[in-house]
């Protein structure tokens, strides 16, 4: 599957679709979660890292938004709204007691190991020799554990800029930040991963 | 520009975010300059390999388990109308009836909750080191305030913050000055306290330490003389607003505050109303310049956070920054 150029598209057929589900419309509902569960449901993977979490946390942003339908008045792109309950979902799991309980005991560099769904599997690219898999995958998981030393919030702009590819104005609507907090945020973020970056490669 | 103030501009510059001037000055540096463009080719292969991470599809079954949700909560909810319809009734046997069901479902409920409870805690909790159980009834015990804090999320309170200054290393507090350790200890309110620090400030005494050995430790509760108003108009509705919940109290907000500063190893000094707003507060304070990425990430949940930092402060690991935080409308 190829990355999601330009983060939130489609807005006119969203916003129909958005309309309809308002009025009661379960369908179109149904069509906005088929069109947005992969995209939601990567952002979350990769702030959760665990695949577990991440469907939780996924499934618990569209029961929010079909809950909080009739408050959408589409100011912002549907997607760009769904991203914001997501980071705001997966956010609260992250400082959730039950959550800090469960980070004790499992290691946070189970994420892309454990892999429930064998995505990682799937995804592989069967053109490449089994040494050049095994690379690739150790390092999605040496990333994916750097992502998760992150802090809270700058592993969500790392999440939604980086991996989900939103503008910085999109960024800023989901988020709930200042523009000009998410610029040096941003930056910051990179820094810090860099840094754990090259922790991961001399470490 | 510095080495290091192109190296903080390169991740705009990477995402066409500067304005032409800056771009410019940027690629000019950069032609000169081995070591920023080593910095710029880091940080573009970090985002290429970010772009290249392969993408995890939704789980088979996830919208399925979507409708499930959704009905199950309906159904809740249809049960709680038909009770509430039946209570209206005025139908006294059957009222009673549901009463009784009500309390069995509860007493019923925290049984398999106390289980539940016991199911999740680790098998070797009871063996735990002492050191080990403290830390863990301690998360236990922030979970109300995680809670609280997500109540924010609807009509966040403003919370501006202003890096005031870089100052000595936090320790240094020690050698207090003496003047401002006997004020300190003379008064018994901590807004008076407060408020005498800043005069003796105004008129260039040196400024006390608020670290000092010896000291009661200042908390916000006893430097609130008049109660705090988070928010004047009514709350607009925001793009995360799921579902209605009411906001945090002006005191749990102050607690959460205080207790943001104080995990990220920092030192309250005082608190006093905003000049520009009697119902604001200005919360000042200490924290070491190598946690305040950590303070950021504690305030942010706590409402909508705008931030001021002046370029090219000391970050080295024996430097404080002094900050200012403005609460309220």
């Amino acid at each position: 599957m190829g990355r999601v150029e330009g983060g939130v598209d489609g807005r006119d057929q969203d916003d129909v679709q958005v309309r309809a589900a308002q009025r009661g419309d379960r369908k179109a509902f149904e069509a906005l979660v088929i069109r947005y569960q992969d995209r939601i449901y990567n952002a979350c993977f990769r702030v959760m890292g665990d695949g577990e979490e991440a469907r939780d946390c996924a499934q618990e942003t569209f029961i929010k938004a079909y809950r909080s339908l009739k408050t959408f008045r589409f100011e912002a792109a549907f997607g760009t709204w769904l991203y914001a309950i997501a980071v705001n979902t997966c956010r609260n799991r992250l400082q959730s007691a039950a959550y800090r309980v469960k980070r004790k005991t499992i290691p946070l560099h189970a994420p892309a190991d454990e892999d429930p769904g064998g995505c990682i599997a799937e995804l592989q690219d069967p053109s490449l020799s089994p040494l050049e898999q095994l690379s690739r995958k150790e390092g999605e998981r040496r990333l994916q554990r750097a992502i998760a030393a992150l802090p809270d919030v700058p592993r969500t702009l790392i999440v939604l800029r980086d991996i989900e590819g939103l503008s910085y104005e999109e960024l800023a609507q989901a988020t709930g930040l200042e523009l000009g907090t998410v610029k040096s945020g941003l930056a910051r973020a990179r820094a810090r991963l860099r840094e754990n970056l090259k922790g991961e490669a001399t470490g | 520009m510095t080495c290091r103030e192109i190296q903080e501009q390169l991740s705009l510059y990477v995402d066409h975010e500067l304005d032409a001037e800056g771009e410019a000055a940027v690629r000019e540096h950069l032609e000169g300059c081995p070591a920023c463009r080593e910095a710029l080719r880091d940080l573009e292969l970090c985002l290429q390999a970010m772009h290249d991470l392969p993408r995890h599809p939704a789980p088979p079954g996830f919208l399925q388990g979507v409708s499930d949700r959704l009905e199950a909560g309906g159904r809740w909810k249809r049960r709680l109308e038909g009770v509430w319809e039946l209570l209206r009734s005025k139908r006294p046997l059957e009222v009673a009836g549901v009463l009784a069901t009500a309390v069995v479902v509860v007493l019923a409920y925290q049984l398999f909750d106390g289980r539940q409870e016991t199911l999740l805690s680790p098998p070797d909790d009871a063996a735990a080191p002492p050191r080990a159980a403290y830390e863990r009834s301690l998360e236990l015990a922030e979970a109300p305030v995680a809670e609280q804090v997500t109540r924010f999320r609807d009509a966040p309170p403003l919370l501006r913050l202003r890096v005031v200054k870089a100052v000595g290393p936090m320790a240094a507090g020690g050698s207090a000055e003496p003047g401002g350790r006997a004020d300190s200890q003379a008064a018994g309110d901590g807004f008076e306290r407060h408020t005498r620090d800043k005069a003796a400030r105004s008129v260039g005494a040196p400024e006390p330490s608020v670290a000092a050995d010896g000291l009661e430790p200042l908390r916000l509760e006893k430097v609130r003389e008049k109660p705090l108003v988070l928010s004047q108009a009514a709350p607009e509705e925001k793009l995360d607003s799921a579902g209605k919940k009411p906001a945090l109290t002006p005191d749990a907000l102050l607690s959460a505050i205080e207790a943001a500063i104080l995990g990220c190893g920092g030192t309250l000094i005082g608190v006093e109303p905003a000049p520009d707003h009697p119902d604001s507060r200005v919360v000042s304070f200490r924290v070491p310049a190598g946690r305040y990425d950590a303070l950021l990430q504690e305030l942010c949940p706590l409402g909508r956070l705008e931030i001021q930092e002046p370029a090219g402060l000391a970050r080295g690991a024996d430097t404080s920054w002094q900050l200012e935080l403005v609460v309220g409308p």
